[in-house]
């Protein structure tokens, strides 16, 4: 019995020392390092183990069952730096929020990699900071944030098309805009309105909700794009979205609300008086310059005024007040995310409407994403879906009757007036031929609804070791209705008595990747990491259309209509690719990495169908070297890298290269049938050779500094080469042309970037960044024979940037006789002026290009207070004022429309001797197009500002809340240009100004509450 | 482990080639709105389907309106003194204005080109043998060749007419246009050939076609309408006879037709209603015409019918003094297809501004009506029209004198007789009254609205004087032009248009060949 009880004794004290040395139990708390706060639910793990916890609200953890054994925890928080601690008993850790600086990942679809190790040109930019900004286009957020970036909008109407150009434009007919990745799958992108009615178009990327954005980033030279091959000439963009992690479901909820309207005082003109006035003045020019006395021009003067500038019974009308309105924007959103070390997720729900400034423009979304991640035992799975509903609503633009742009600028004079005394609708409007554009907004309707799916699915399967299969699977599906109705009672629907257009197009995108990665470190020191891979796509577009005309009421739908017809068409495109990869790594000192992919696309002839795509590139980590160790406290990072390589585009049409007899050239009921395109089995790929020598520093661990030489020369560009139109092949315009394989293009430049962490304490906060670029494009060939083509004022010339404006240069104005006076620019380069154009010799007056763009940002906070304000900026470029029609100096349209504010009487000649700023104006003259019209797109613009404040914790942990914080934030908010423009700078890609919906000021204010 | 790696490693090597010899193949794609070309025209079919398109060529639509879908109408009207463009701004405007220059010119250049290769297409297929059925349809090949050959000529006509001096200006001598009688390749690059030489290959694919037999010889009206028959192209070829001078063939050519041709002149009572292609005796008189057939297959609202039209864009009106001259004869019927302001008030019972401007006076022309169908855009382009052929032989006649003076008599008689009201009381010719002038007033009435005014009068070296002077009364209702604009013949440099400059830019040959003065 005692020799039981013994034993039982020491079976407790073994068996309890056993446990004793088998676990240990660790506290601890996990604190932030910027104001000193826990950090509620970080992650804390025993390194390569599953035991472990998260932290409570007071940033304590307790962990009972770490293994002796363990040596190491590993603490992790989102947006922090991971921490490892050594185990012992009471820990207390403190995490360092990621500064960007030296642990900056790159996120490509093939792998992450730190910014230090890869030897590519890529930018990231943070969208945290801006996830405030009042836009609907995810492009405004990269705006001036990336260096050799632009970024340009078609229009200011919600949901209009932008476009980015990274290092210049590269291509000619092909794409100009880059790659967008999202979460590793190329999306679809661009404009997917099926009529032209309005420039602005409905942008594809308009459905994506910015605040599912975690980060993007930008590639820019061809060693880092060049996995993407075929698609990636022009860069990519890579957009990671929000993928939640292990701790705590956190909840996010956020609303704003704000009012918008014209960033810049677009196109000024004259009020009815004072057009009044000047017309008087032109007529009264006209019958003198006929040489009639003052008393006979003063009299046909007084008795023509009236049939052009009488004063309504409504008195002088202010277009601006009756077509445009304040526009408003709403955003309301809700987010979760959250998840334990296996699983995470992040889902999302939001709605966004934003109103244009013209009465009938708007944007509408509601778009919902949830992204889930599972890590069974050798498999992880990635699995997201997203799905858009988006509504636009478009006025009509160009030199449209309806375009209200258009009414206010030009065509709808103050002596014009929307309504007549009984209220009903006014039809004097000379230079519309009766349209009133109240009338036509009243009516008509131009709307467009998209319905998008986006799925994927991956897997990846770790082998063995370092070996991993991936396999991702993804379905971009979109769908846009649309619908145009013509009234039967405005302009547009009267002849036909009311037309409704309704299209509906499917695009659908598969889209199959497959790729094995190896690595393995030899000998410690050299390190490989090996990619290979095979990717399908498969896209589709199907195109239905139906019109209805002849309505004998006003039921729009076209089982009402009258007449009816309809039309459908099908196109497919189809492409393969296999690629590889090689990264070497020597002592994280020397890198060198190589790849290869070989794409072969359904939209070339068997023959060229194939492409191969390469590059080569390397880097050197200065720092790391030995001889640098003394300097390591003040440089701590300084890395050389250079690359080369070879990426492509495809030809635009999906099949281009094929000559065809098409059908529908009917005749009498009868089917036709015509040539529809020349055959062209020599079309082949677009090549872009890119080089990029890029300089990386950081000093004192706060400052960092890329500078970057790059050439980008593309090859084999696909030209619309004017053919003589004898041959009597012609476009679909009646334009005489063929595409054909012969441009060439360079585009070299500088770009420097600046990341200064200025002050980074307890209570304050500042970073800045800066870049700035400069990118000269030279047109190298156009066609072999040709040394330039002249498409209106533009000029494409061999040694000039691609868009260069040829026009008379002008002169100012002759004081004898008040015309405009051109230099004649003959032969002798003599400086001889005249004031017949057609004595002087057009010449190139300026370029498009800007000579140096870029951005400036600053991020400050003091404690519960955020400031970031986002500056770009623009010297050296220009645009050119393509609305003829108010340039005559009285012409037509002067006369039944408007006068431009900057005809001040005083300013005009008006007698010989006159040393005047502006020709004289009189009734008849014709505009001609010259250097006057170029106007200068300097400018400087607020572009984002955002101010929050943020309730101390202290304070929303009582109400049980995370984190309240309460913010106002603009998008366009201020803007210095040249006097001369006046329209806004983001001017269209070639520069050409017509009557384009000037770009949105938007201010909001807002709520953010996170639980 | 070693064996998993491996396998996943033959697995994807497998996959790879295994799929590369069948990549090819699934990358292949073909449109769903076309066949290629050396595939397209093998057989009849393909013939008749070609040759419907080449008419619809001719026809235009509304992206491609620089031909017979409306300029080529207002091109021969605007720019003589018996049309006007309406107002500044409208689409006939810088025709009637001629304040051109070469960058802003207007141009009839590419479409008819693209004619011409549509023509040629078939042409080709038909000599180079490419159609494997030809012996069981021999007949209809032949008709379609032949109608190809028509339709290369006509095209090949306007364009001489619209950039080379006229014919009998110089008999020919200077530049033309190029003459194309191939499918040519892209990087071609041809020049001007005389306009005596585009004459002499055009009257040749006339005389070809009519002389072959193979053309559809209509034994009643409407029989082929809206295609070539033998009838139209005889008329096609009187015509060309007479802008060329050669007055004994015009006049037999003409001749032979109106004896022989089912087609007759219109009745007076006829006349205002045969115009609206629904009306029975529509094709008693068009001997050719371009036929816009609904809604899918029309100009829209670029054709002629909608600029001509008070409803359309009212774009061009008659000029006061052809209105004054029309209405001066009460017994004229033709009075009744220039129509005035229809809509007088507005809703609230204010006048229009149309009213307000010419009040009761006719002026817009009305051979292309709202008609049964209610739309001027469905109506019909007349081409080739029997009362052409009328004044045709009348003006040969008189221009050939002696022998023939009776001739040019009885055919003018016949015209002014069919558009008399009152039959007897018209006022007829004889042989010691019947002049040039008093056939070309006649011309100017009959062909009013169908491109024709500019090129007669530039043929038969006449003045055109659009106003005297500044005066308002003299003024009519023109708005004021420039002085070598208001008044001018065929010397002026604007009398025939610049070869386009995307032609001249495109192709240096025939950029040293470009017209004086531009």
């Amino acid at each position: 019995m005692r020799r039981k009880l013994m034993l039982l004794i020491s079976c407790l004290v073994v068996w309890v020392g056993l446990v004793n040395a088998q676990v240990l139990k660790v506290t601890g708390t996990v604190t932030s390092s910027e104001d000193g706060l826990p950090v509620v639910g970080a992650s804390v793990l025993v390194k390569g183990t599953t035991v472990g916890t998260v932290t409570d609200i007071d940033g304590n953890f307790s962990i009972p069952n770490v293994p002796e054994t363990a040596k190491i925890l590993v603490v992790s928080f989102i947006g922090m730096r991971t921490e490892e601690v050594a185990v012992t008993p009471t820990i207390n850790v403190v995490l360092h929020p990621d500064t960007e600086l030296l642990d900056e990942v790159v996120v490509t679809g093939y792998g992450n990699f730190k910014k230090s190790s890869f030897t590519g040109s890529a930018s990231s930019v943070s969208t945290e900071k801006l996830k405030d900004v009042p836009s609907v286009s995810v492009q405004d957020r990269l705006a001036g944030s990336v260096s050799g970036v632009q970024i340009t909008s078609t229009s200011g109407q919600p949901g209009a098309v932008a476009s980015v150009r990274i290092r210049g434009m590269g291509s000619i007919n092909a794409s100009n805009e880059p790659l967008y990745v999202i979460d590793g799958v190329p999306m679809l992108n661009g404009n997917v309105s099926e009529f032209s009615y309005a420039n602005s178009g409905n942008s594809l990327m308009a459905t994506l909700n910015s605040n599912d954005i975690e980060s993007m980033t930008v590639i820019k030279d061809a060693a880092a794009a060049s996995l993407y091959g075929s698609r990636a000439a022009n860069g990519v963009i890579i957009i990671t979205t929000k993928r939640g992690s292990a701790g705590k479901t956190q909840f996010n909820v956020k609303a704003d609300w704000g009012m918008s309207d014209m960033a810049i005082n677009y196109r000024p003109i004259l009020n009815g008086v004072e057009r009044r006035e000047i017309l008087h003045l032109g007529l009264k020019n006209y019958m003198l310059n006929a040489g009639k006395s003052e008393e006979e021009a003063i009299a046909y003067a007084d008795s023509r005024i009236d049939s052009y500038a009488a004063e309504p019974w409504s008195g002088y009308t202010d277009w601006k007040d009756v077509l445009f309105r304040k526009g408003s924007h709403q955003n309301y959103e809700v987010s979760a995310q959250g998840g334990s070390e296996k699983t995470h997720f992040y889902t999302s729900f939001s709605y966004t409407k934003q109103n244009g400034i013209t009465n009938v423009s708007g944007y509408e979304r509601f778009t919902g994403r949830a992204n889930v991640n599972h890590k069974a035992d050798r498999v992880s799975i990635d699995a997201s879906a997203m799905f858009t509903n988006s509504t636009q609503n478009v006025n009509n633009e160009a030199t449209s009757f309806a375009n209200p742009i258009m009414c206010y600028a030009m065509t709808a004079s103050p002596s014009t007036f929307p309504y007549n005394e009984d209220g009903s609708f006014s039809t004097v409007f000379p230079a519309l031929n009766g349209a009133n554009p109240v009338q036509t907004e009243t009516y008509n309707y131009n709307r467009s609804v998209v319905n998008r799916l986006m799925g994927s699915l991956g897997a990846t399967w770790n082998i063995w070791e370092n070996l991993n299969l991936k396999e991702i699977l993804s379905y971009d599906f979109s769908q846009n209705n649309e619908k145009v109705w013509w009234d039967p009672r405005s302009n547009d629907g009267r002849s036909s008595n009311g037309v409704m257009q309704r299209v509906m197009t499917n695009r659908a995108k598969l889209n199959t990747q497959t790729q094995l990665t190896y690595n393995k470190t030899v000998a410690e020191n050299h390190n490989f990491d090996v990619l290979l891979g095979f990717e399908t796509e498969d896209y589709g577009y199907e195109y239905v259309y139906a019109n209805g005309n002849t309505y004998p009421s006003y039921l729009p739908e076209i089982e009402n209509a009258g007449d009816s017809r309809a039309s459908s068409s099908v196109s497919k495109y189809r492409m393969t690719s296999f690629l590889g990869r090689l990264n070497y790594d020597f002592a994280d000192k020397y890198y060198l990495s190589a790849s290869y992919r070989r794409d072969g696309s359904s939209r070339l002839s068997r023959d060229s169908r194939w492409g191969d795509f390469w590059s080569v590139s390397g880097s050197w980590r200065i720092s790391g070297e030995s001889f640098m160790e003394s300097v390591q406290g003040v440089l701590s990072d300084l890395k050389l890298r250079a690359s080369y390589g070879v990426n492509g585009t495809q030809p635009t049409d999906l099949y281009g290269y094929l000559g065809v007899f098409g059908f529908g050239y009917n005749y009498k009921g009868n089917g036709g049938s015509a040539e529809m395109r020349v055959d062209n089995p020599n079309m082949r790929w677009e090549k872009n050779y890119a080089t990029n020598i890029g300089l990386d520093i950081t000093l004192w661990n706060r400052l960092s500094m890329t500078i970057e030489w790059y050439n980008r020369d593309t090859k084999d560009l696909l030209m619309n080469k004017a053919i003589s139109g004898v041959t009597g092949i012609i476009d679909g315009s009646g334009v005489a042309n063929t595409l054909m394989n012969v441009g060439e293009m360079r585009n070299r430049g500088v770009e420097v970037e600046l990341k200064s962490t200025n002050i980074q304490n307890k209570d304050w906060t500042w970073t800045t960044t800066f870049n700035i670029s400069h990118n000269r494009n030279t047109l190298l060939k156009l066609d072999g024979n040709q040394n330039e083509m002249i498409n209106g004022p533009l000029i494409h010339r061999v040694g000039e940037p691609y868009y260069s404006i040829y026009a008379y240069e002008y002169a100012g104005v002759d004081s004898n006789t008040g015309k405009e006076l051109y230099f004649i620019n003959g032969g002798k380069g003599s400086r001889e002026t005249t004031t017949n154009s057609s004595e002087a010799n057009k010449t190139i007056v300026g370029a498009i290009e800007p000579k140096v763009q870029g951005g400036l940002t600053n991020f400050i906070s003091w404690k519960f207070i955020d400031f970031n304000m986002t500056l770009t900026y623009s010297i050296g470029g220009h645009a050119f004022d393509y609305a003829t029609w108010l340039q005559s100096n009285g012409g037509t349209y002067n006369y039944v429309g408007n006068v431009p504010a900057y005809y001040k009487i005083e300013d005009t000649w008006q007698k010989p001797g006159d040393d005047a700023k502006l020709p004289q104006f009189a009734y008849g003259n014709k505009n001609i197009s010259s250097s006057r019209w170029l106007m200068s797109t300097d400018h400087l613009r607020i572009k984002n500002l955002t101010v929050g404040f943020t309730m101390p914790s202290s304070l929303s942990s009582r109400l049980g809340l995370g984190k309240v914080r309460a913010y106002v934030a603009a998008n366009n908010l201020l803007t210095w240009k040249s006097k001369d423009l006046y329209v806004d700078p983001e001017t269209p890609v070639n520069g050409l100004c017509t009557f384009e919906t000037p770009a949105l000021r938007t201010v909001t204010f807002g709520m953010e509450i996170g639980f | 482990m070693i064996t998993r790696i491996y396998k996943s490693l033959i697995l994807q090597m497998a996959a790879v080639i295994g799929l590369s010899s069948c990549v090819n193949n699934w990358l292949d794609q073909t449109p769903s709105n076309g066949i290629p070309t050396n595939q397209a025209i093998t057989n009849y079919n393909d013939a008749k389907t070609a040759m419907y398109g080449m008419y619809d060529g001719l026809q235009g639509n509304s992206k491609y309106n620089e031909y017979y879908a409306a300029r080529m109408f207002y091109y021969g009207d605007v720019r003589g003194d018996d049309m006007q463009a309406r107002d500044q701004g409208m689409r006939t405007s810088s025709c009637y204005e001629m304040r051109y220059t070469v960058d802003d010119a207007p141009a009839i250049w590419n479409i008819p080109y693209n004619v011409i290769r549509r023509a040629n297409r078939i042409i080709e297929a038909v000599d180079n043998k490419k159609i494997l059925d030809a012996d069981k349809y021999q007949k209809q090949i032949d008709d379609i060749y032949a109608q190809a050959k028509v339709v290369r000529a006509l095209v090949h006509f306007d364009l001489v007419r619209i950039y080379g001096n006229p014919y009998t200006s110089d008999n020919g001598i200077s530049l033309g246009v190029p003459f194309v009688d191939t499918a040519l390749a892209t990087d071609a690059q041809q020049g001007r050939e005389t306009v005596a030489k585009v004459y002499e290959k055009v009257i040749k694919d006339l005389t070809d076609a009519v002389g072959s037999g193979a053309l559809h010889k209509s034994e009643k009206v409407g029989e082929k309408q809206g295609f070539i028959d033998q009838w139209a192209a005889e008329a096609l070829l009187a015509r060309v006879y007479l802008y060329k001078g050669e007055n004994e063939l015009a006049l037999s050519t003409a001749k032979n037709i109106i004896k022989n041709s089912p087609y007759k002149l219109w009745e007076a009572d006829e006349y205002a209603d045969a115009w609206d292609k629904m009306n029975a005796k529509h094709t008693k008189e068009i001997m050719f015409e371009l036929i816009n057939n609904g809604t899918d297959d029309w100009a829209d609202r670029e054709g002629i019918g909608y600029l001509y039209n008070e409803d359309g864009y009212a774009d061009a009106i008659c000029t006061k003094s052809f209105v004054d001259m029309l209405k001066a004869e009460q017994n004229d019927v033709r009075i009744s297809v220039v129509l005035p302001v229809q809509k007088k008030t507005d809703d609230k019972g204010n006048p229009t501004e149309l009213y307000k401007k010419y009040g009761d006076e006719p002026i817009f022309i009305n051979k292309f009506p709202n008609g049964q169908q209610g739309d001027p855009r469905l109506q019909n382009l007349p081409i080739l029209r029997l009362s052409e052929v009328y004044l045709n032989a009348a003006e040969a006649a008189i221009k050939l004198g002696g022998g023939y003076m009776d001739d040019a008599v009885n055919y003018l008689n016949d015209i002014i007789k069919a558009r008399s009201l009152d039959v007897n009381s018209a006022k007829l010719v004889d042989n010691s009254t019947v002049t040039l002038e008093r056939v070309l007033l006649e011309r100017r009435k009959e062909l009013v609205g169908e491109g024709h005014r500019f090129f007669d009068a530039m043929r038969n070296n006449e003045t055109i004087v659009r106003y005297e002077s500044q005066d308002k009364d003299k003024m009519g209702w023109h708005y004021a032009l420039n002085e070598d604009s208001r008044k001018f013949d065929r010397t002026y440099f604007r009398a025939i248009l610049p070869i386009p400059v995307s032609e001249v830019n495109a192709n240096p040959v025939i950029a040293k060949q470009q017209n004086p003065g531009y």
